[in-house]
């Protein structure tokens, strides 16, 4: 048995010494790609303030809102807020008047933020809390403007001057008179629409929404001689107007999203809204599309409500939203970018941010706009008169 | 080098990083049936957000009556909240997560005739027997409710939302003619569809649930949608909160439902419109709608509406005591020709209906003839239509207590219908009648042409609850339409 046996040497090659891992050039490479990355997403975040926020802390803030959920869940917004710590979690009331209920328990909320002045200052005087005066928005009926255009056709709506086709003035007590008269759109002479409902601007439950509440304070204003009616005429108003909405039967919801949605013409052609909603609706279509919608139009009522949100707030961390409101430069261009007029909190107007669009800038009217709504007293006679109140008159 | 990467990557991470997952929860929601069809939509929504949904279906309007009586669900999700509006109840806080017409699948090969139609359309087809389909019981279901509402409302003709004064007399019958078979609720309806297919043109119901239909595979022939122009019905399925106390969870569902991806999932699934604007639609769903309807504000008219429902089917029987004396000869004959040639052929919701024996007995100074036909299909309407045409005058005078005499005794349980343009000088005297008649029972309506006078007609009339309509001003076919239905 012969072992074969073997004189070779082992010969051992001398390798170099492995590069590290890290610089190896299959490495480099994407390395270096998603460093440059993350570093650019870190230097963004920075910037926004956001990367700050696992170290700093984020207050989540509980707020009830009607129609300013709009508001707060504007991605912009959102944004601001959070570079300033601040992450509000919305609960959407469906109605303002919802928020002054007991049930709704505002006092639970950081902040409340009724639609408009006169819900406020019942939650107010009921709760107390630390009232802010953001911002104003006029009340508006919205249309689509073959129907705005049968108005003008039969001498109740006018273009406005400047308005481009996209705003009118609406002549509120000839508007409320086609209704009182029965006339359905397709009978307005040469006004060449088929749908064969009568005229009426489609309006929030009064007991329900703040616009509807004001909506009717503005009818009530147009069918008493364009006079606010006193508490002693209000029940005799409230039975002159009330053919105009039992037309609509039961009230529908706010049109405010609806509108301006592909079915927007079957929910309303004609509805009850704030300014607010339709200038933010098209400063986005202008900057989606390059053009504004020409076929979604304002009318400004003659008999005009600014609606004034009260932002009040029951804890500090619902008066720091309250001041950022008020007082953050970046809140209030913001605020301007979503329709908002700034009432006492600023001087920039929504004006501005239109014309800086290239959008025309509609004038809903000037005076004394308080004198078109009739007093709380005389407002929760009609609204009990004409609403549908399970649950009592709001106000 | 891998200091700071290890920096970026903290960094990165901690400013990616969301508040800790919320804790598992499960909601009980007492849900319109249809929604069943959510089922991997609220799977997602489990996932991401903890929460579970565990839906109780009910039809939409029993599912109200419920709701305004008490239950113990946590949240709601009907179809719409108006039944529940209607029932007095205060809303609780309510969201629309999407939406959906009620429309008519109808078969293509049968849509063709439906192009564009309205509700009256609609309805003059189902009583001619011509448009046979399946609709969910009104009683349960708030689709089905809808479709009463839409006819009701279209029929009413005041473009305004129905009152109760508006519907005293029952302009469904002749939609509900094409009614062969009812269901439970939204979903069932499709699933008994898909049983009777055969049976049947069409199906009431919505928009979704046709397309969902169709999609299926289970159709030997698909379904076109057909949106009645004049009166469309949306629901916009609220989820509603029942219990405060859950409204952190509440909230968080209402979130997902409304983000752009969620709102896609629920289109693509169900077929439903997404309420958010930004999301693109399909081509089936991007449709233009139509004139919405508004809907009526009271119980009242639900109430009315569902009487008028339990009726459907019963085999009318209506008599026409038709003068033809010399007196009618020219415009006035012509107009009752027209008359009887539009209710037979195309009288939109008051046109003659399959089931309907309508019994036509012309007089003068005697009763002349008396024909009976009963509408079993499209002959026997083109016959009434016809009746008329060759129809003789006679001058021997104007027997009409005579002439009601004879209805009554072949009315049974019908209604008679009088059209007279002269006043009685022949037969049986008023006396002689109201002696023979002390408390007829057989609802009787006369049309009053000209001199014709009223007195005694109206005082017979309205001792039996109907009453005299003057043709006078107006034409004989509007006449007639006023008083068609009302029993």
């Amino acid at each position: 048995m012969v072992a074969k046996s073997s004189t070779e040497e082992p010969a051992l090659t001398i390798l170099d010494p492995p590069r590290p891992v890290f610089r190896r050039k299959r490495f480099v490479l994407p390395f270096g790609v998603s460093a440059g990355i993350a570093l650019a997403g870190v230097v963004a975040l920075l910037a926004s303030g956001t990367v700050a926020l696992p170290f700093r802390g984020v207050t989540i803030v509980r707020a009830m809102m009607a129609s300013k959920v709009e508001f707060f869940s504007d991605v912009e917004v959102r944004r601001i807020l959070m570079a300033n710590g601040i992450q509000v979690h919305l609960t959407d009331s469906g109605g303002s008047t919802e928020i002054a209920k007991e049930r709704a328990d505002p006092t639970s909320f950081d902040f409340v933020m009724p639609s408009g002045q006169l819900t406020a200052r019942q939650i107010h005087d009921r709760v107390g809390g630390t009232p802010f005066y953001p911002f104003t928005t006029p009340l508006v009926i919205a249309a689509f403007s073959d129907y705005a255009r049968a108005l003008a056709h039969a001498g109740v709506a006018e273009p406005q001057p400047d308005g481009d086709g996209l705003y009118y003035t609406l002549d509120m007590t000839a508007f409320v008179g086609l209704t009182l008269e029965g006339k359905t759109w397709k009978g307005i002479e040469g006004g060449g629409l088929t749908n064969e409902n009568q005229v009426i601007a489609q309006s929030p439950d009064p007991c329900r929404a703040y616009s509807g509440a004001a909506y009717l304070a503005v009818v009530a204003f147009a069918a008493n001689g364009r006079r606010a009616p006193t508490e002693a005429e209000a029940a005799a108003v409230a039975t002159r107007i009330k053919p105009l909405f039992e037309v609509e039967g039961q009230f529908g919801a706010g049109i405010g999203r609806t509108f301006f949605g592909p079915d927007g013409r079957t929910f309303a052609p004609l509805g009850v809204m704030y300014e607010h909603q339709y200038l933010a609706y098209q400063i986005r279509t202008k900057e989606r599309t390059g053009e504004v919608d020409r076929d979604r139009v304002l009318l400004y009522p003659d008999a005009h409500h600014h609606a004034e949100p009260w932002l009040i707030a029951f804890s500090e961390a619902g008066e720091k939203v309250g001041r950022l409101l008020q007082e953050n430069q970046d809140l209030q261009r913001r605020a301007l970018e979503l329709g908002f007029r700034l009432g006492r909190a600023g001087s920039a107007s929504v004006g501005t941010v239109l014309a800086e669009r290239g959008i025309p800038v509609g004038n809903p009217g000037q005076g004394d706009t308080e004198a078109h709504v009739a007093k709380p007293a005389a407002l929760t006679t009609m609204i009990g008169e004409l609403g549908d109140c399970p649950s009592g008159v709001p106000l | 080098m891998r200091a700071p990467a290890v920096v970026l990557v903290t960094f990165a991470v901690l400013a990616g990083c969301t508040t800790a997952k919320p804790d598992p929860v499960t909601l009980t929601v007492l849900a319109s049936s249809e929604l069943a069809d959510l089922g991997p939509v609220l799977a997602d929504l489990r996932r991401d957000t903890g929460v579970e949904l565990k839906l109780d279906p009910r039809g939409t309007v029993r599912a109200s009556e419920e709701l305004a009586a008490g239950v113990d669900h946590d949240l709601a999700w009907p179809a719409t909240n108006r039944y529940l509006r209607l029932t007095g109840a205060d809303v609780p806080l309510s969201t629309s997560i999407m939406v959906s017409p009620l429309v008519l699948g109808v078969k293509v090969g049968k849509a063709d005739a439906l192009r564009d139609a309205s509700w009256a359309d609609v309805a003059s087809r189902a009583a001619a027997g011509e448009l046979r389909f399946g609709m969910a019981d009104p009683r349960v279901s708030g689709s089905g409710m809808a479709a009463l509402i839409g006819v009701a409302t279209a029929a009413a003709g005041t473009g305004a939302a129905l009152r109760a004064e508006d519907v005293t007399c029952d302009k469904l019958q002749g939609f509900l003619t094409g009614r062969v078979f009812g269901a439970s609720g939204a979903a069932e309806v499709g699933e008994e569809y898909v049983k009777r297919q055969d049976e049947v043109d069409a199906v009431v119901a919505y928009e979704s649930t046709v397309l969902s239909l169709n999609a299926s595979g289970q159709l030997r022939e698909p379904l076109r949608v057909v949106y009645p122009r004049d009166g469309i019905v949306l629901s916009d399925y609220p989820l509603m909160l029942l219990k405060p106390d859950k409204r952190a969870a509440y909230d968080r569902v209402v979130d997902w439902l409304r983000t752009p991806a969620a709102q896609r999932s629920i289109m693509e699934r169900t077929h439903r419109r997404p309420v958010d604007p930004q999301v693109e639609r399909g081509a089936a769903l991007r449709e233009p709608i139509g004139t919405g309807l508004y809907f009526p504000g009271t119980r009242e008219v639900v109430d009315t509406l569902l009487a008028a429902y339990d009726r459907a089917g019963r085999p009318g029987r209506v008599v026409f005591v038709l003068d033809h004396s010399t007196s009618m000869a020219g415009a006035r004959i012509a107009g009752l020709r027209e008359a009887f040639a539009t209710l037979s052929r195309a009288g939109g919701f008051d046109r003659f209906r399959v089931g309907e024996t309508v019994v036509l007995v012309r007089f003068a100074g005697t009763v002349m003839e008396e024909r009976s036909v009963v509408v079993r299909g499209g002959a026997d309407l083109e016959a009434l239509a016809v009746a008329l045409e060759t129809a003789e005058l006679a001058d021997d005078g104007t027997a009409i207590w005579s002439a009601l005499d004879h209805a009554y005794r072949v009315v049974g349980d019908g209604t008679v219908v009088l059209m007279t343009d002269g006043e009685n000088n022949a037969g049986m005297s008023a006396d002689e009648f109201l002696a023979a008649w002390p408390r007829p029972s057989a609802r009787t309506y006369a049309i009053r042409f000209g001199e014709a006078d009223p007195v005694e007609l109206d005082r017979v009339a309205r001792a039996t609850g109907g009453r005299v309509v003057d043709a006078g001003s107006g034409s004989l076919l509007e006449a007639v339409k006023e008083i068609r239905g009302c029993r």
